[in-house]
């Protein structure tokens, strides 16, 4: 939700009240890596000022040697995927009380359908991994790369059909892998496999049992950080997941994880542990 | 008798035609913000080819950066 999104990012010194019309607001967040993890768009009812905001604040974070990245969630993958499609109702509706066309959103002309269309499937930060779902298995990092980077290099609206990107095994749409033994297993196979420490994803207001607020699994390699903030979810007032010391994302060691500091900015400017799986 | 300067300048000519009417130009992100968003009858911002994210993943290191923040499901 986009008056909570605002509070949260002025809680995290990332930005300030311009007053300008064009830009209202300006990145004051310095060298802050920003990893967005998809679902900026559907069921709340300003989509797009979620995305002009991130349109908006990309280039000042990267003048400021700080950087955003905006990865695919499932509900942009879909969108692209199928537009007219049943989970894109209320941003459809959006767009029409917006006086916004479908093609404005899609259409590799218009700059928010060049934005839509330029995000990544998943970030490597370190040794972590960073995607929608977090249901990262079956490949190496390597051969995940170069398949997401065949998919995604000219992206047209069918590429969006593939499973790699929806379907219910997706990186982007897996639901309660963390839950179940043999997948989580698989997911964390796949990372030692790959020299990889953990995931962040999103995704699950409820993963791991907890509701409104950012989780850690016991062994400290999958962050759950859905807050639930879209109104079906609860509209909680969300937070921000806060590495203070991003060297320690370079370990890929399973004994250095107890060590690494990860907390959670709330709306307030404090920060909060991370609740641990139940 | 083949006039050699002719065949490179037809060459050159079509290898121009070719590049020009390739996929990758046109559909390439330096393509595709042709002026301001103002002027396509939109307010969107404009979104810089600079920071076009593609293809696929985003590898970074965290090294070099004061923090690292996530958010995600803003809706």
């Amino acid at each position: 939700m986009y008056p909570q999104l605002l509070k949260l990012l002025k809680a995290a010194k990332l930005i300030n009240v311009t007053g300008n019309s064009t830009s209202p607001f300006s990145w004051t967040g310095g060298k802050t890596l920003l990893v967005v993890i998809g679902d900026s768009i559907d069921k709340g009812p300003q989509s797009i000022e979620v995305l002009d905001l991130w349109m908006s604040l990309t280039p000042q974070a990267e003048k400021a040697q700080g950087r955003i990245v905006h990865l695919l969630g499932n509900h942009e993958a879909e969108f692209l995927a199928d537009p007219a499609q049943n989970k894109s109702e209320a941003f459809r509706a959006e767009l029409t009380q917006k006086g916004l066309s479908v093609d404005q959103i899609t259409q590799p002309q218009y700059p928010r359908a060049q934005f839509l269309l330029s995000l990544p499937i998943a970030a490597k930060v370190g040794a972590w991994i960073f995607a929608h779902s977090g249901f990262y298995t079956h490949m190496k990092w390597t051969d995940f790369k170069n398949t997401a980077s065949i998919f995604l290099n000219y992206p047209t609206l069918s590429t969006y059909q593939n499973s790699f990107f929806i379907g219910a095994w997706s990186i982007l749409e897996a639901k309660k892998w963390e839950i179940k033994s043999i997948p989580r297993i698989g997911v964390e196979e796949a990372l030692t496999a790959s020299r990889l420490a953990g995931i962040v994803f999103g995704h699950q207001p409820k993963a791991f049992g907890i509701e409104g607020e950012c989780g850690i699994s016991s062994d400290r390699r999958l962050i759950k950080i859905d807050n639930g903030m879209a109104p079906e979810a609860g509209s909680h007032e969300g937070s921000i997941l806060n590495f203070p010391n991003p060297s320690q994302l370079l370990s890929n060691h399973l004994n250095d994880l107890p060590k690494m500091t990860v907390n959670a900015i709330l709306p307030t400017g404090f920060t909060q542990e991370l609740k641990i799986e139940h | 008798m083949i006039d050699h300067s002719k065949v490179q300048a037809t060459l050159r000519f079509c290898g121009v035609l070719f590049f020009l009417s390739s996929p990758v130009l046109a559909l390439g992100p330096s393509n595709l913000a042709s002026g301001p968003a103002s002027q396509r009858g939109e307010t969107a911002p404009v979104f810089s080819p600079l920071v076009i994210q593609n293809p696929g993943v985003v590898e970074i290191s965290p090294e070099g950066f004061d923090r690292v923040l996530a958010i995600s499901d803003i809706h």
